[in-house]
């Protein structure tokens, strides 16, 4: 084959420049991006700026970029632009939380750049970075500087700069990634929230991890996962709770001398299921299922560095089975009804609540609680009626909900509900006598016209709206901002109250989670009905995990 | 039995209605309307409603408010249409019917069957007001006027169907039992065991009552009463319908009234008792409003 159509390849001598990536090499380079990814998930996790227990970008991006590779795991695509389609695909259905719906434009405005081309070049790469970028800015209705925006834009440039000069697709990387690096660490000086908390970007972050990943591929480094970054970062991953509990898929090598190979797999089995270790002293292949990713890792780690570290959620591998299954027509007499409604929904109780108001279907948020683009898409086709609106209860669900509304065929509208209170207001709004446009205004009205509360335990410290958070604190958020903290979740919730001024308003709900027992629900309740003798107090069984309580007055 | 036409006016027309219609007993005996009587099957209990016996209405509200919850029917009865039809028929050759609605009683669906041995006889035209008590009212007070001017049968009837949909009724209620109960309102939601204290806004619209959107307290409900009203370019009458039970209406009233002024400052909001029929459907402690657009 003649020199200019080798793929990129790490064996190829650092001196000889790569000067064309095609489908096969571009594949091992998304590979690489995701498998340095996983190591610095909980890291990234840890940037979030809020200190709440779901939505973390780490993870969402994390789970999307695997989305991706699924696509093109066992492709056999040679064009880049092939596999660059399927990527874009892979991670626009499996965009999770806002920076995983970002990182999903990123691709697809990758990926159409490359139409037609089967190896691109630095100038082409330049190209596409670009276009990633635009795409990327195109998807959000009012962008912000300081986030991973910048980062793809300002790597963008740094291509379009390089390969002006180069044609050394491994020398363009490196500027990109040094030019993203810079980037992360300006993103402070352009967005006050995080020089306040003293961090950087989380979504820029993850961006340059996964650059940073394809940067190692073209020099020929691993992504191994070192002791010391082992033990650094703890594997945090939120434990399923039995009820969804399909756990992860883990796999990985393990490098070093002596390795007892039996050892290992009594160790391994004993974490999980299926467990399969294989390989001799000095290079052992291990495949687990596990609730916790971290507990083999951190194991696999402390012996030697890893490489080929492969998470995959089982969950949304069986999600994705029941998918294929719900999409086929179920009973063919169910009659096409006016609206359906997709509601997003953490736990059983308030998945209830909204399933007794005439919610057409409820969405679990899954394990960060930010359901996929195709999840969401799945719940829209489900329903058995034209028209859909759906209510996304998070702010981190809304791009997927539009996301998810752009790919359908039906009528749909998104009422940009960003708390389970400001949902229930909306969805009770529905007047199934007007049509969908007078609902979604009259339903996003009713939805701001409430004020939530949601009581939660901090689970970082971070300085926040000129207020000091431990981690451990209780936090309370009002509308979506922190605004209150304290030591119990009773006397945030009460401080809450105050803040949102409840005398102003008629009815005050309490919805209580999971880590709450029915009689303190109930105290709280008449603590409150003590404070606000004028308004009528209501308790509800939420059963929602991470946040103790969430309240609304209207 | 020789029957004798007893002198009548030329094209006088004879009007029928049923009991709850509202109307001024002045303008009865001027207009010799015919009323029908009307019994609720309340579970195994009657409650027979005529004009000469108005106190029933209360007694089965008090009943629907206190006991245990059963289905509630509304009949008319076969044999007080055929009395009213034959001794009409002697009368005149144009008989009239406005009646509740035929999706909340089965009043129309009695005058038809009964009409249908007179056929040749006499024209007869059976109306469904789709509308309750004041809006009934108001439909057989403009075909009474029109007939007394002369106007013919097609004519009144004409004029009644114009009128139809300028009259609007709309609802509050504060149990959703009896809503469930029902089981006649259209396009339901399930409102029961929503596990929130729930208040559903309801239309009743070409004779149904229809489900529109929910709030969660009593005065968020009387504020989308007045919101509705609101909504109307041009008023020409509002009306509180009320429940007959004390407890606390005399507070929803005052409340309403001051929203409704908010709305449309200078008027007066007369108000009148919702009829059995509706409470078949409604319950007990409801609380709505007629508009009449005018034209």
């Amino acid at each position: 084959m003649p020199a200019e159509h080798d793929a990129l390849s790490p064996r190829q001598n650092p001196d000889v420049p790569i000067l064309l990536c095609d489908g096969r090499g571009f594949k091992r380079l998304i590979r690489f991006g995701l498998a340095w990814l996983e190591p610095h998930q909980a890291a990234i996790n840890a940037l979030n700026v809020y200190p709440v227990p779901d939505g973390d970008t780490g993870t969402n991006m994390l789970l999307t970029m695997q989305s991706a590779y699924r696509e093109i795991h066992n492709s056999p695509e040679e064009d880049v632009d092939a596999v660059a389609q399927k990527v874009a695909h892979g991670a626009l259905m499996g965009a999770r939380g806002n920076s995983g719906v970002i990182l999903s434009q990123i691709w697809r405005g990758f990926a159409r750049s490359l139409n037609g081309v089967r190896a691109f070049d630095t100038i082409q790469f330049a190209s596409a970075l670009r276009e990633a970028a635009a795409t990327a800015y195109k998807g959000v209705i009012k962008p912000v500087e300081g986030t991973i925006l910048t980062v793809a834009r300002e790597a963008a440039e740094a291509a379009a700069g390089a390969a002006a000069s180069s044609e050394d697709l491994r020398y363009v990387l490196q500027q990109v990634v040094d030019e993203a690096q810079q980037s992360v660490m300006r993103t402070p000086t352009l967005l006050s929230v995080l020089a306040e908390a003293g961090v950087v970007d989380a979504g820029g972050q993850g961006l340059l991890i996964i650059l940073e990943g394809m940067l190692r591929y073209a020099k020929g480094e691993s992504v191994a996962v070192d002791v010391e970054m082992a033990a650094a970062v703890h594997l945090q991953a939120p434990q399923p709770t039995g009820k969804e509990g399909y756990g992860y898929d883990v796999q990985f090598i393990v490098h070093g001398e002596g390795l007892d190979v039996d050892e290992m797999r009594r160790t391994i089995a004993a974490m999980g299921d299926s467990a399969l270790v294989v390989g001799d002293s000095r290079a052992v292949k291990v495949h687990v299922h596990v609730p916790d990713p971290g507990t083999p890792i951190n194991y696999g780690a402390a012996l030697g560095p890893l490489s080929r570290v492969i998470v995959e959620n089982m969950q949304d591998q069986y999600q994705e089975f029941i998918l294929q299954k719900a999409q086929r027509p179920s009973t063919p007499v169910e009659p096409l009804c006016g609206f359906g409604t997709v509601v997003v929904v953490p736990g059983q109780g308030l998945a209830q609540v909204f399933t007794s108001l005439g919610a057409s279907r409820v969405v679990p948020g899954g394990q960060t609680m930010n359901p996929s683009t195709e999840e969401l898409l799945g719940a829209i086709e489900g329903v058995p009626c034209d028209e859909v609106i759906i209510l996304p209860n998070n702010k981190n669900i809304v791009m997927a909900a539009e996301q998810a509304k752009s790919l359908s065929q039906k009528k749909v509208a998104v009422v940009p509900t960003i708390t389970v209170p400001q949902g229930i207001a909306a969805l009770l709004a529905l007047n199934y006598q007007a049509d969908l446009e007078t609902n979604a205004l009259v339903m996003a009205q009713a939805a701001k016209s409430i004020e939530t509360a949601e009581i939660t335990t901090a689970v970082r410290s971070v300085q926040i709206n000129g207020m000091a958070v431990r981690e451990g604190q209780v936090i309370g958020l009002i509308n979506g901002k922190l605004q209150t903290k304290g030591d119990s979740p009773s006397q945030v919730a009460t401080a809450a109250l105050e803040q949102m001024h409840a005398e102003n308003h008629e009815i005050i709900t309490v919805y209580y989670g999971e880590s709450v027992t029915p009689d303190e629900a109930r105290r709280l309740a008449d603590e409150i009905a003590v404070c606000y003798p004028e308004q009528e107090v209501e308790v509800v069984d939420g059963g929602q995990p991470y946040y103790h309580y969430i309240l609304s007055a209207e | 039995m020789a029957r004798v036409r007893s002198a009548s006016l030329p094209h006088s027309i004879r009007i029928v209605t049923d009991v709850t219609a509202h109307l001024k007993p002045e303008l009865i005996a001027r207009h010799r309307i015919t009323v029908l009587p009307i019994e609720i099957r309340f579970g195994d209990e009657r409650f027979a409603i005529s004009l000469t016996e108005p106190q029933r209405t209360r007694q089965l509200f008090e009943r629907m408010a206190t006991g245990p919850i059963r289905p509630a029917t509304a009949t008319f009865s076969s044999t007080a249409v055929q009395e009213a039809l034959e001794r009409l028929s002697c009368e005149t050759e144009d008989i009239l019917f406005i009646l509740s609605s035929g999706k909340l009683s089965n009043g129309i669906a009695k005058a038809q069957a009964v009409s249908r041995a007179f056929m040749g006889r006499c024209r007869i035209a059976i109306m469904d007001s789709l509308s309750t008590s004041w809006g009934l009212g108001l439909l057989v007070e403009a075909a009474a006027k029109a007939a007394e001017e002369g106007a013919s049968l097609d004519a009144v009837v004409r004029l009644v169907r114009g009128l139809l949909p300028h009259i609007y009724v709309i609802f509050t209620v504060e149990r959703l039992d009896y809503l469930e109960q029902g089981g006649r309102v259209g396009a339901a939601q399930a409102l029961l065991g929503t596990m929130l204290q729930i208040r559903p806004l309801l239309l009743i619209e070409d004779g149904e009552v229809i489900p529109m959107e929910k709030v969660r307290t009593r005065t968020m409900a009387l504020g989308k009463l007045a919101d509705f009203v609101g909504e109307f370019a041009s008023v020409e009458k509002v009306v509180i319908l009320r429940s007959p039970l004390e407890d606390s209406t005399e507070e929803m009233i005052a409340e309403l009234r001051g929203l409704l002024s908010e709305v449309l400052p200078r008027r007066q909001f007369p108000v009148i008792e919702y009829d059995p029929v509706l409470a078949c459907q409604l319950g007990p402690q409801a609380m709505g409003v007629i508009v009449y657009e005018g034209r």
